[in-house]
């Protein structure tokens, strides 16, 4: 988890993101609709973006999971996360942290995507207060951050 | 033109690097030793009598601690309501002889944990005797329709009728003449973070603490007071990061009562944390309308008079739907110059969850209907949409309205220009529409008033304290939903002190220690708040400016606060940082304490709610929107490709703030006019999650484009006036005029779903007149 | 917090395993894939929860993706869909499949989805179900009692309602090897995002000399299970392509088509649909 290797006995039908909060006390990932279509509990296992709200605990052992306080250095920001702050990216910020998953997990893969692509890789996210524009913004910014 | 530091740039907000990081607090996030959860034991049925509920199952199970049921005297003698004339006290913290609504709550537990909990209310077995219910909003008023609430004869919430100038000698004297029906949203505010309620009492003081996601902490706070009859310095709310509002977070709610009761009764904190779908298909929504409007012209498209009834449905409960009938018809004479209005507005009630404010609030939907009738108007007369508006357009100058509203300033004419020249309208409104995929383009033009006046203590206060190393402590009651104004407080403070945004902290509101404010709504805030926060960093200032004059025997007035340096006016060499500024006043002779309060209500005369007259504002934005779409004429959907929302915004005070409020009503509206559609049917929301009532994703809107106009009006704070309500008034007119403009067809009933869409080409292909309406 | 009910979690390591569990515990226990329907059925307390879910993440011959030349290829029914998405044998081979795949949902969902789930659970909107039944795909179900291959078009018996057995588990999907001048096409319509198809439709056709050899048009979100028109595809097979065979294939499949809502508009979106498709598939084959 962030880098840190956890031991933790839970019942394998917790959910990832019901150990991360409550557990773990990792509470940067929300729950919203808890169902799988507003990816606000969007984390990386493996590197690649899932809904912790859909996946159990017996699924992700031996795995490497990484959530927006991981992406944090001491106290510096990573780049992503400093692009949504720079950009107004962030309202209410309740869908923020899954934004940013999803946005990292992008660019990871593919480091300079064209604005068409990132609207695609964040379909699964639904955000009420900025309207997606800036927070498209934020991700396409980033590569030019590093 | 004053040169500001910090006002009018792009100023990131201050709560930015805590929810990038994940550390925000939002009400779930929070615990506390001992905490126990609750849930909610609702009605499962539209409407119903309660004849028995027998809790004995579930008091029996292990791990649960307390049940609160309408039996409670806390609970059985306290009635609330929006507490404005014509909002009755109806509604109560667990229904007691009636449910009215699918999911209205009945009883709530407290346990160990959420399954615990969960299962006891599983085991709460309610008997009802189900009744006939009101389900379709058209037929309430109907002969032998059941009757929801004592005293409300024919199921009609709340009439506002107002009626200024002659609309019938209007009408006589136009030359042109439409009467059209339109049916308006069907939507929900659509937050994506849940309601939560956090409760605990201290034995020790006696106080009551509330820590939950709200809009208005006031409003909850006093009736949380009055419920168990506390002293209001014995009930305290503590504001969390909130996940978002627009309306559906205002007023104490069900949980609340239920947290606090049941924290009360098991001597424990106790937390309430609603689904997602319980927040969506048990608690609010917006109301839906059903507008017949009849405008008379002259023929050169002069509006001569507007003559509106229409119906609205208001839900279960009055909440303050009585206010929203009143929008919908006040502010009907505005943007445009309309010398003669006559306007009925009939709420009724209704077995559904019910309909409250939501951003637009009542205003958006009769603006909605006028902006298609006046493009239907322009058609019919071959007038160019854009000319029609700037013929109608109120002036930049004093004006105001037969009923009363009174503006300064207006920069509608500038911003219909300014969106009409961004989106080509020249080039393109020419341009041949055939082939599978037709482009248009449309427009809408609204305004909105800056700063809702609402009854009870209509105020807004902010008190700070510059620390000895001169940074500054700020206090306000004014919320921030998401919208930034928080970030636009502080930059406030930042520009009048001559200091960096980082140096001031905006402590969260918590009633014990921050003054009034009413609520985040009605785009208040930056009117009031601002003005408030403004008094109280002059009044801060005005004591500084005093110590200097003293000290450099100067004019107190000529004292200058600016990067970080304090000046003798014409002497900036001369000065000190601000810094040792402010030691020196702590540690001087007579050392002072830095302390600074402001204080701004609106200082109106009361308004006639009841007839809609009066002052209701100091001033108001005014938006004009410009839409492009393209429209798949065999599939009928519509892609929204370009948008382009200018508004007067007084003066811009946080640019990248308003920006980001400008993309969030464009992606409203979007939603609004071709998704948004919760499917009512015998009582019961069919499509209560997310997986079935679509609000947009990314893909679903373009890069909006926002281009500021500034009319510098005299009653805003630094000339600003509000930035959250007109662009998204303006804007679901501007997507279905432009689906007008690409295919011929009228799509008079919301959501213009591909289907309508669809059905209107087939009639149009037919030769038959379009009747869009189901 | 929506939580699940803490029922017992079984982990069998073989095909085997997984079957005599599945046996033995018959409707008591749910087998579990990706779990994005399963679970979220569950969180909604819309089903009586098993007491048992039997979870087949650890078996890892069920995430798989096998191709040759005879055989053709064959996906173990835990692939998910991104898996689909990125595997450059069905990328160079059965390219509608991966495209169809792209469009499933969110890169969350298609990266926790599996075929084998969005098969078995036979929602009528099943994304996948399309394109695998105009590629003339199968299914293995493997049981105690053994294992049995079913055409895909057989497997489906109504909403949400397919033919497993109690102690049944899909284990694979066989796809047949492709002739040559073969292209296929997907077009999916929703209401917003990538989100439930309102409409979905597959065209598969073989195409030599403007001739079609063979096509395989199906649909999905218009009927109680995803389906074939087969009148439709009568009327273009053998024939020669023209623009009047596809108008008319495309009205055959929108007459056939039975959609339980907002009949009148998806009856017209399955005509405008398929002609697309099939258009679209067209001018694929003629590029191969």
């Amino acid at each position: 988890m962030n880098g840190v290797l956890h031991e933790l006995s839970v019942h394998p039908l917790k959910t990832l993101l019901e150990v991360l909060r409550e557990d773990l006390r990792l509470t940067g990932t929300k729950e919203s609709c808890g169902l799988g279509n507003c990816g606000a509990c969007t984390v990386l296992v493996d590197g690649k973006p899932i809904l912790s709200c859909l996946t159990l605990m017996a699924e992700v052992q031996d795995r490497d999971i990484l959530t927006v306080e991981g992406l944090v250095q001491g106290d510096k920001l990573h780049p992503i996360q400093e692009a949504f702050v720079e950009h107004g990216a962030i309202q209410c910020g309740f869908c923020t942290a899954g934004f940013i998953m999803a946005g990292k997990a992008l660019l990871d893969k593919n480091p300079n995507p064209s604005e068409d692509e990132v609207r695609k890789a964040i379909d699964g996210h639904m955000c009420r207060c900025t309207g997606y524009g800036k927070i498209v913004e934020a991700i396409l910014a980033v590569p030019s951050k590093r | 033109m004053e040169e500001y530091s910090l006002l009018g740039k792009r100023v990131p907000r201050i709560d930015g690097k805590a929810k990038a990081s994940g550390q925000a607090k939002y009400a779930s996030d929070l615990e506390k030793p001992g905490m126990l959860w609750g849930r909610t034991k609702r009605s499962p049925y539209p409407h119903a009598r309660i004849l028995n509920m027998d809790c004995s199952k579930a008091e029996r199970l292990p791990g649960v601690k307390a049940i609160v049921t309408s039996k409670d005297p806390e609970f059985a003698r306290f009635t609330w309501g929006f507490g404005l004339p014509g909002c009755p006290k109806d509604e109560r913290p667990l229904a007691v002889d009636k449910v009215l609504f699918v999911g209205e709550p009945v009883a709530a537990v407290a346990a160990i944990d959420e399954e615990i909990a969960q299962e006891a209310v599983d085991l709460i077995d309610v008997e009802y005797e189900e009744l006939p219910a009101v389900t379709d909003f058209e037929r309430a008023r109907d002969e032998g329709a059941p009757q929801l609430h004592e005293g409300f004869k024919n199921n009609v919430s709340y009439t506002f009728t107002m009626d200024y100038g002659d609309v019938e000698k209007a009408f006589r004297e136009s030359d042109h003449i439409r009467e059209d029906t339109f049916k308006t949203f069907r939507t929900r505010h659509g937050f994506i973070e849940p309601h939560c309620a956090l409760a605990y009492w201290d034995d020790a003081s006696g106080v009551l603490t509330l820590e939950a996601s709200k809009q208005s902490p006031y409003f909850t706070y006093r009736l949380i007071a009055a419920c168990f009859r506390l002293p209001l310095h014995k009930m305290r709310l503590i504001q969390p990061y909130i996940g978002g509002g627009f309306g559906g977070k205002n007023d104490c709610f069900a949980l609340d009562y239920h947290a606090c009761l049941l924290a009360k009764k098991t001597g424990k904190p106790v937390k309430i944390a609603y689904s997602l779908e319980e927040s969506y298909s048990c608690c609010w929504r917006k109301h839906t309308m059903t507008i017949k409007m009849k405008t008379g012209v002259k023929k050169d498209g002069t509006l001569m008079g507007i003559d509106c009834h229409l119906l609205a449905d208001g839900g279960a409960f009055s909440a303050i739907g009585p206010l929203t009938m009143y929008l919908s018809g006040a502010f009907m004479t505005i943007p445009y110059k309309l010398p003669n209005i006559r306007h009925e507005a009939v709420r009724v009630f209704t077995n559904y969850v019910t309909s409250v404010a939501m951003q637009g609030h009542g205003t958006d939907h009769t603006r909605h209907a006028a902006e298609l009738q006046l493009d239907m108007i322009a058609e019919d007369l071959g007038i160019d949409p854009v000319d029609i508006r700037l013929r109608n357009a109120i002036p930049n100058s004093p004006y105001k309205t037969v009923n009363g509203i009174e503006l300064a300033t207006c920069g509608l004419t500038e911003t219909i220009e300014r969106a009409a020249e961004e989106i080509g309208w020249k080039e393109k409104k020419n341009e041949k529409k055939s082939g599978t995929i037709r482009r248009g383009v449309g427009f809408g033009c609204a305004g909105f008033q800056t700063g809702a006046r609402l009854a009870s203590r209509d105020a807004s206060s902010a008190t700070l304290r510059i620390h000895e190393d001169g940074t500054v402590s700020l206090n306000t009651g004014a919320q921030d939903a998401g919208q930034g104004s928080d970030t636009l407080m502080c930059q406030i403070v930042a520009e009048e002190l001559g200091i960096s945004v980082k140096e001031v902290q905006l402590n969260r509101i918590d009633t014990a220690h921050t003054p009034i404010d009413l609520c985040t709504a009605g785009s208040r805030v930056t009117f009031l708040a601002g003005h408030a926060t403004r008094n109280a960093v002059l009044d801060v200032k005005r004591q500084l400016q005093e110590f200097g004059g003293k000290m450099w025997e100067a004019n107190p007035e000529d004292i200058v606060f600016k990067d970080h340096q304090v000046y003798v006016e014409g002497s900036p060499d001369k000065g000190v940082p601000y810094r040792d500024f402010i030691r020196m006043a702590c540690y001087g002779d007579e050392p002072m304490e830095l302390l600074g309060r402001g204080y701004q209500a609106f200082n109106l005369p009361k308004v006639d709610i009841a007839h809609g007259s009066g002052k209701p504002c100091h001033n108001c934005s005014f938006a004009t929107v410009a839409a492009e779409v393209e429209v798949d004429a065999e599939t009928g959907k519509v892609k929204v490709i370009k948008t382009v929302a200018s508004q007067d915004y007084g003066k811009v005070l946080n640019l990248l703030a308003l920006e980001g409020q400008s993309d969030q009503q464009v992606s409203h509206a979007i939603g609004m006019a071709l998704s948004e559609d919760i499917e009512l049917k015998d009582g019961r929301i069919l499509n209560p999650t997310l997986e079935k009532f679509r609000m947009p994703r990314a893909s679903d809107v373009p890069m909006n484009i926002t281009i500021p106009v500034e009319t510098n009006d005299p009653y805003g704070p630094y000339g600003a006036k509000e930035g959250s309500e007109s662009i998204q008034t303006a804007a679901t007119p501007a997507i279905i005029n432009a689906i007008h403009n690409a295919t011929g067809v009228w799509i008079q009933e919301l959501p213009a779903t591909p289907d309508k869409i669809l059905a209107a080409l087939k009639a149009k292909r037919q030769g038959k007149v379009q009747v869009s309406l189901s | 917090m929506l939580r699940l009910p803490k029922v017992e979690y079984l982990v069998p390591k073989s095909v085997e395993e997984a079957c005599s569990l599945s046996d033995v515990h018959k409707e008591k226990a749910k087998v579990i894939a990706g779990g994005t329907d399963l679970l979220v059925m569950m969180k909604r307390r819309l089903m009586e929860p098993p007491q048992y879910l039997i979870g087949l993440k650890n078996i890892p011959e069920l995430s798989d993706i096998r191709y040759d030349e005879k055989e053709g290829l064959k996906i173990g029914a835990l692939v998910t869909l991104s898996s689909l998405c990125e595997s450059s044998i069905i990328g160079e081979k059965y390219p509608v499949l991966g495209e169809a795949a792209s469009y499933f949902g969110a890169v969350e969902v298609r990266n926790m989805g599996t075929v084998g789930g969005n098969l078995c659970s036979a929602a009528p909107s099943a994304d996948t179900a399309p394109p695998l039944l105009a590629l003339g795909a199968k299914v293995k179900l493997a049981g105690a009692s053994g294992v049995r291959t079913v055409p895909l078009e057989e497997f489906f018996t109504g909403p949400f309602e397919n033919v497993l057995r109690v102690g049944e588990i899909m284990t694979e999907i066989q796809v047949p090897v492709q002739r040559p001048h073969t292209a296929g096409a997907f077009v999916k319509v929703t209401r917003t995002g990538m989100g439930l198809a309102v409409v979905n439709v597959a065209v598969v056709l073989t195409l030599e000399e403007r001739t079609c050899k063979e096509i395989k048009i199906a649909l999905g979100a218009c009927a109680p299970t995803p389906w074939r028109a087969k009148k439709a595809e009568e009327i273009i097979r053998g024939k020669k392509i023209s623009d009047r065979l596809i108008e008319q294939a495309s009205l055959a499949a929108s007459e056939a088509s039975r959609p339980r809502s907002v009949p009148a508009y998806k009856k017209e979106l399955v005509g405008v649909l398929s002609k697309r498709a099939i258009r679209e598939a067209i001018s694929r084959a003629e590029a191969v």
